[in-house]
């Protein structure tokens, strides 16, 4: 079943007003956007700074409004029924910005059932107890402030607030870039645990790729704003058809000295949003550009995926 | 191989009003000529502040450098670092924007080093910086030069870093995690620029990171320390083909891998937190999340025992040693 639609979902942000105040300029943050998430699967957006993974998961929360296009959740426009942002909520990425210090474990993790009237005080206070227990900290963690935590404590706490309400998909945004390493592979075993114990869907966002093929199901690989490569996560990563793709799994840094890489991989940087390129978004450095790529490619099916790429006009058949 | 850095039992002292902190904590390492020397290990492990001391830069009150001896090229560390610094060992930090000054032009604050150093004349000094822009394959250094900061990326800014660091030939570089803020395929392009300036100017590099990644592309050998002490020194195949210590161990298994066979499987991560260096715990620091501790552990301070040609800090290869304390007690 799908939980979450998104279709052809655009995103513009003004950027320069003319001297009437009317916007004139606008920066495109995400462009044409479509996917779909099953219930119970892991969704992951992947991306470099800049590509528009971050606005994706606002607007699936609400944040912002689109400038084009629909969400759906469980085929309805969401936001129709009052119910759909308690079943959608949101994890990010520095739990020192998301937490309120100025108030205990306990009331940060409360604060949803209270603004939903859920329960009575001692109901509530049961409910908070047993949540603590299912993401791994200890019962007396409830009276502490957030500076009395450790990062991976603190980012448990957010944890534990996005599940009170008992949601049923979960937008995480970079929840594990915070975190040390050893204290990374604990929260990305809880994720997983988690999303078992309350059959959770996850709609994951992460620069990461070690990240992606640990914890999804699919993936949509982004540059500014566009869906490059998109398909289940054991083709994307270990037969990658899009030269993006190719080259930001190239880019890993592999933990293995007999690996090490010998040339530069992926020539330049990311184009500024503000003026991304004619054409493919990917052709100022695509090692692979030639003259159809002045033309922007659409997403075409190849095999069980998709990919945005002239060098697959034909259906697959060209060599990659 | 000569040796162009030797540190014996360096320790980094901070008087807090809460307590005494130590981190690093009687560490001893060295750094051969155009060797790469990574050091590995998660947020208070006590790598930066290591790489700190080197340079002279921990503020006294309330930090305290003590080293048994902490020599560069036969000068003491401890007593000229001032004279050294920004010459012959040279730092690039994490995020450049807070390193280059935001109201000064790229091009004067190159110029500066090189006068302030090297007793160049404005017009060689600009000279100079061109020129080492170039072999460092930065594109249009010329243009470069009456540009501020701001107007550059951030991958464009760190490679001004790397070439500001260079401009005096310095025989050791220090980077302190230089490609953790930047996005991978920009990370890439960087390693790829320390791996050709290695070539290019006969350096030195210490490189600091907590990327296991990063340090299987980079280093010759490896340090990995843990809460303020080192736990194993060796050469960076046997860190990754056959590592000693328990907490390599850990790290190691801590990564989550690109292969498809360990998809979805959970990864081994390492019990617990990283403890407070305040009250660190007692014997090896490593312990209370060690899979493998044993009674002497939580008890006695593991000393260096050679495994090969590794260097580890485990009680677990000095089981002889470990059993004449416990019957000498």
């Amino acid at each position: 079943m799908k939980l979450l639609e998104i279709r052809n979902l655009t995103k513009r942000f003004p950027i320069e007003d003319s001297i009437f105040g009317k916007p004139v300029k606008f920066l495109k943050a995400v462009d044409d956007v479509s996917f779909e998430v099953d219930k119970g699967g892991v969704f992951s957006l992947v991306g470099e700074s800049g590509s528009g993974k971050s606005t994706i998961a606002r607007l699936i929360c609400g944040a912002y409004h689109a400038t084009s296009g629909e969400i759906l959740y469980k085929g309805n426009p969401i936001g129709r029924t009052k119910t759909d942002y308690r079943n959608i909520q949101m994890i990010f990425q520095d739990p020192d910005a998301s937490l309120n210090p100025r108030k205990n474990v306990f009331s940060i993790i409360e604060e949803g059932l209270r603004i939903h009237r859920l329960g009575s005080m001692r109901e509530r206070r049961e409910k908070v107890l047993t949540i603590l227990d299912s993401v791994g900290l200890d019962r007396s963690t409830i009276k502490k402030f957030p500076h009395e935590l450790s990062g991976g404590q603190k980012q448990r706490v957010s944890v534990a607030r996005s599940l009170i309400l008992q949601p049923e998909l979960l937008v995480l945004d970079e929840p594990t870039s915070a975190l040390d390493v050893s204290v990374q592979a604990q929260m990305l075993n809880l994720l997983g645990d988690l999303q078992k114990e309350f059959s959770l869907t996850y709609v994951f966002i992460t620069h990461d790729l070690k990240i992606v093929s640990q914890i999804s199901d699919h993936v949509a690989v982004l540059y500014l704003g566009n869906i490059m490569e998109i398909g289940p996560v054991d083709q994307i990563i270990d037969s990658p058809l899009h030269p993006y793709t190719q080259g930001l799994l190239e880019s890993v840094p592999q933990p293995d000295p007999s690996k090490k890489a010998t040339n530069e991989i992926l020539r330049g940087e990311i184009p500024s949003p503000v003026n991304p390129p004619k054409g493919c978004p990917f052709i100022t450095r695509c090692p692979k550009a030639f003259e159809a790529c002045t033309i922007k490619p659409e997403l075409k099916l190849v095999g069980d995926r998709r990919v945005r790429c002239h060098l697959y006009d034909t259906g697959g058949n060209s060599d990659a | 191989m000569s040796l162009v850095l030797e540190v014996e039992d360096l320790t980094v002292e901070f008087r807090l009003p809460e307590g005494i902190l130590r981190a690093p904590d009687g560490i001893s390492f060295s750094v051969g000529e155009r060797e790469v020397l990574g050091i590995v290990g998660e947020s208070g492990s006590g790598k930066s502040v290591t790489a700190l001391s080197l340079m002279g830069l921990i503020p006294s009150p309330p930090g305290k450098v003590k080293a048994a001896k902490m020599e560069f090229l036969g000068k003491n560390l401890l007593k000229e670092a001032e004279k050294i610094r920004g010459k012959k060992i040279s730092m690039v930090f994490q995020n450049p924007l807070n390193s280059l000054n935001p109201s000064m032009k790229i091009g004067a604050q190159l110029v500066e080093v090189l006068v302030n150093h090297m007793n160049m004349t404005k017009p060689e000094a600009k000279e100079k910086s061109i020129e080492i822009m170039k072999n460092l394959g930065i594109p249009s250094p010329e243009n470069l030069m009456n540009r501020y900061p701001f107007e550059y990326s951030g991958g464009m800014r760190q490679r001004i870093m790397i070439a500001m660091a260079m401009l005096c030939n310095p025989k050791l570089l220090i980077a302190d995690e230089p490609t953790t803020a930047l996005d991978v395929t920009i990370q890439s392009q960087i390693l790829y620029l320390f791996r050709e300036l290695k070539k290019e100017f006969e350096t030195s590099l210490i490189f600091i990171t907590h990327d296991l990644g990063v340090i299987a592309q980079i280093a010759d050998r490896v340090m990995v320390m843990y809460a303020g002490k080192q736990v194993e020194n060796a050469s960076v195949e046997d860190i990754f083909r056959n590592p000693k210590h328990p907490y390599t161990f850990g790290l190691l298994d801590s990564v989550p891998k690109l292969i498809p066979e360990k998809r979805k499987e959970r990864l081994l991560s390492i019990k617990g937190n990283v403890p407070g260096l305040l009250e660190p715990p007692t014997g090896c620091r490593f312990h209370p999340r060690c899979s493998k501790a044993m009674k002497i552990c939580s008890e006695k301070e593991p000393p260096a025992f050679s495994v090969g040609s590794s260097t580890v800090w485990c009680w677990l290869y000095g089981r002889e040693v470990a059993n004449n304390e416990v019957a000498g007690n």
